[in-house]
């Protein structure tokens, strides 16, 4: 209970963080620096699809809501991440760590599968979310240009926040 | 193998996930005025493709009836073509191009799309400007007038259908008969009302309709429908219940005419 509740706090902590960095941190119009698809990796595994699909929704759009963007397009991007978790987890962590609903740790699991599993989760919310934000009228070049560079940023960052927000092997 | 319970938590997952990202479109609609755009242009393109799906799956299942229809017509050209071969002693030119006739020109078209819900139906057929459709241009069957061609693209054109309220096409009762105006009577899919016939007119029920030929649009003589009630309208003149040959709901196959003196004409109009 704790745990969750523990768990519950870092993840508004977190939110407060994307959108400081939505609002505060704009390196170039090709990076779009996000760290909302590990947060959702990092929901507890007892959590189903559905709600993380409904977390991921209403953390879309509050993020929407408290920084300068389009209201829903975080949402928008933010929900198919949520609906293809559990099969991604499934493909880097293995079908154990879901059947035992272990939390998903950074020494037992390892850096580079979680990292993999990362960068499938940034690569789908980047690739709905610069669709949505270009709204088909930037050529192709800049989308996967924004997109490149986009997922290497926000890979690099959220492996930042997984590693200091997992919970450490034998911690509860 | 999958469970029964698993395909009931699949379905349920994706009709969440359905029903969370079209909120979040919603949304992104109201909110962008680019993403207004681009999410219309989606839905659409959408709608495009399911109404073009449906509508080929229903012509698949008209096809006997279409089949049917061609082979009486390709009868009746047949016969048509003995019978010149009998009355005149000699076959049609090898060299003869069958694209005009007279003062028009007929091209074939297939219906891409056609409403018929609507007082203002509208009809898009697969010729435009690059096979020689010109705004102006008629699209008739062999049962009648389907419609009016009123802007074209290079491979599409737009037309209104018959069946549009303030659409009106010069008729006339028999071959030789009173000239009236014939338009679609906004109820029923083979109903059309022809007005203005002169009271001394003796009318029979049963008579056939045919285009007049004093338009530019169409070309006199295509059969339209066959008279019905008849009533006194303004004390003045007859309106007539005209049930049309056209099937509405089945038209596939099209022929657009154009006048070739069209402009000839509307520069005399214009004088």
């Amino acid at each position: 209970m704790k745990a969750i509740r523990n768990f519950g706090l870092l993840y508004i902590l977190l939110v407060i963080i994307q959108i400081l960095i939505t609002n505060y941190c704009r390196f170039s119009t090709l990076t779009t620096v996000s760290i909302l698809p590990v947060m959702i990796l990092c929901l507890p595994l007892s959590v189903g699809t559905i709600p993380a699909m409904l977390i991921a929704f209403a953390t879309g759009l509050s993020t929407d809501w408290l920084s300068e963007g389009i209201l829903g397009l975080n949402a928008l991007a933010l929900v198919p991440v949520a609906a293809v978790r559990k099969p991604v987890i499934l493909l880097f962590l293995g079908k154990d760590l879901i059947e035992r609903q272990e939390p998903i740790s950074i020494q037992k699991n390892g850096l580079a599968k979680i990292f993999g599993a990362i960068v499938v989760l940034q690569a789908v919310f980047l690739a709905v979310y610069i669709m949505a934000d270009g709204a088909g009228v930037r050529p192709f070049w800049f989308n996967a240009a924004r997109f490149a560079v986009s997922l290497a940023a926000g890979a690099v960052l959220s492996l930042i926040v997984a590693v200091t927000s997992l919970v450490p092997s034998g911690k509860k | 193998m999958f469970r029964r319970g698993n395909i009931i938590i699949f379905i349920v997952n994706a009709a969440i996930f359905i029903a969370l990202e079209i909120a979040a479109l919603a949304m992104l609609r109201n909110n962008g005025q680019l993403q207004n755009l681009w999410i219309s242009k989606g839905a659409h393109g959408f709608m495009a493709g399911v109404w073009g799906c449906t509508e080929d799956i229903r012509h698949y299942f008209s096809l006997k009836k279409e089949n049917e229809a061609l082979a009486g017509m390709v009868f009746r050209q047949a016969q048509a073509l003995r019978l010149y071969r009998e009355q005149t002693g000699r076959d049609i030119p090898s060299d003869t191009t069958f694209d005009t006739v007279g003062n028009f020109r007929y091209i074939p078209a297939s219906v891409s799309k056609t409403t018929r819900n609507s007082q203002h139906n509208y009809i898009i057929i697969d010729k435009g400007s690059d096979d020689g459709v010109s705004p102006g241009s008629g699209i008739i069957t062999n049962k009648g007038v389907v419609g009016i061609v009123d802007a074209v693209s290079r491979n599409y054109s737009y037309g209104r259908s018959f069946r549009n309220s303030d659409m009106v096409i010069s008729a006339r009762i028999g071959l030789t008969g009173t000239v009236g105006a014939l338009s679609w009577d906004g109820i029923h899919s083979n109903g059309a009302v022809l007005r203005e016939i002169p009271l001394h007119i003796r009318l029979n029920e049963g008579d056939t309709v045919y285009t007049s030929g004093f338009s530019s649009l169409f070309p006199p003589d295509i059969p339209l429908g066959t008279t019905g009630e008849y009533v006194v309208e303004n004390g003045a003149t007859y309106e007539v219940k005209i049930r049309l040959f056209e099937d509405f709901s089945s038209v596939r196959y099209v022929t657009v005419v154009s006048n070739t003196d069209r402009e000839e004409i509307t520069e005399l109009e214009n004088r």
